[in-house]
């Protein structure tokens, strides 16, 4: 049996966090924690960086919940919008060490960090694509990712076309709505 | 197959999408080290919710190494809880006071048919899209829960099931089933609301014998209560 912190939807941990609820943070940690890790880890390849990332990016999230919208999709994009400052703090901390170091000190200042718009709507999407959970994420992957048609699609997994057809609609749609989120926080 | 079976918006908005598909394939995912949650919680302010959490923030944190328990039956006794619950009394006063007014000027009319003294929209939990109308209804002194759908829900290999999460999100019950219908109602504990399950969930459930939550949610709204 689920718990109700399963059932629990991501608009309703956003509210709830705004509320200024602890327990909610903690939902939101489990569901986006690892999305926030392996998106910090990708860019700043280095583990501890990561960590240092996430745990800023949840703390980050805590202070500004006010500024947090009750929209379905808000949550997600919210944080990784927060992450993506955390790890541009870090990579302007290692650009200074490093102008320290090799004392490169006519050069001017580094241009603000950027982060690759792509990156982060790559690990968005994959994460986000976990989440549909199964049939509908082995669907949206067969259908999408490896252009399988969704006839046999339904063979394979022996429902009715109908049903692939609606995983399939939803899941995109899902998936569109994350993204949405993403550049919202832009 | 033609892309109208495959759901693509005609714009470079799915191309987009799809090829961001394709190139996060590789993508594997990691978790933070043990103990991340610990150094955030330790950084957090006070909890503002405390009914979400009666021994307060400490047991927020204690879960990594304890699993939580499963959410006690009844809402905590804490006074904020208490608080709400007799602000909220307050206000089911005042509803029964305007009700009584109403009903001395509509006469037989409004007793049949009652008086609506809550409502919310049902939206889809992936799309947010507005499929219809819970309401909480006071017919004769008797509480209803309405649910009012124009496309009617059905489940194939299941059946829908019409829940009331409490406020606090960590505990629900069940109000029974929905069989299709345009508008259907189901008669309402007031001390249930009162208590805080407010939240109107429907979901899809399958004949498995897990009379729990399946947590393939269709549809949810909050009752302004």
């Amino acid at each position: 049996m689920r718990t109700v912190d399963e059932v629990t939807s991501d608009q309703d941990v956003a509210a709830a966090i705004r509320e200024g609820s602890h327990a909610a943070l903690r939902i939101a940690f489990e569901r986006w924690g690892s999305l926030i890790y392996t998106y910090a880890l990708r860019i700043l390849r280095d583990p501890h960086d990561a960590d240092d990332v996430t745990q800023l990016t949840f703390v980050s999230a805590w202070s500004s919940r006010h500024l947090l919208r009750p929209e379905p999709s808000a949550l997600p994009g919210w944080l990784v919008g927060i992450a993506k400052h955390r790890i541009a703090d870090v990579q302007r901390g290692r650009a200074r060490g490093l102008r320290t170091v090799s004392a490169v000190a006519l050069e001017p200042d580094p241009s603000e960090p950027s982060i690759d718009q792509r990156v982060t709507e790559r690990v968005v999407v994959a994460y986000e694509l976990d989440r549909l959970g199964d049939p509908k994420a082995t669907i949206v992957r067969r259908a999408y990712v490896e252009d399988v048609p969704l006839m046999t699609i339904a063979d394979e997994l022996g429902l009715p076309l109908n049903t692939v057809k609606s995983h399939a609609r939803r899941g995109l749609a899902q998936l569109r709505e994350r993204l949405r989120g993403v550049a919202d926080h832009e | 197959m033609s892309d109208d079976e495959r759901y693509l918006d005609d714009g470079a908005d799915d191309r987009e999408l799809l090829a961001t598909l394709r190139e996060s394939a590789e993508i594997t995912f990691e978790t933070p080290s043990p103990g991340t949650w610990d150094r955030i919680a330790a950084q957090l302010g006070p909890d503002a919710t405390s009914a979400w959490d009666d021994s307060g923030p400490g047991d927020a944190t204690a879960g990594l190494d304890t699993p939580e328990p499963p959410a006690p039956p009844a809402p905590a006794e804490s006074a904020p809880t208490a608080r709400r619950v007799s602000r909220r009394a307050l206000w089911w006063g005042a509803a029964g006071v305007a009700a009584g007014a109403a009903l001395t000027v509509a006469g037989v009319r409004l007793a049949e048919s009652g008086r609506v003294i809550a409502e919310t929209v049902l939206r889809t939990l992936d799309t947010n899209l507005d499929e219809g109308r819970a309401k909480i209804r006071e017919r004769s002194g008797t509480l209803f829960l309405e649910i009012d759908l124009p496309h009617a829900l059905s489940s194939s290999d299941g059946y829908v099931e019409v829940w009331l999460i409490h406020r606090d999100l960590k505990e629900l019950v069940s109000v029974g089933i929905y069989t299709g219908g345009a508008e259907e109602s189901f008669p309402m504990s007031r001390d249930v609301l009162n208590r805080g399950f407010v939240v109107v969930d429907l979901s899809r459930e399958h004949f498995d014998g897990n009379a729990g939550h399946s947590g393939d949610s269709l549809l949810r709204g909050q009752l302004p209560l």
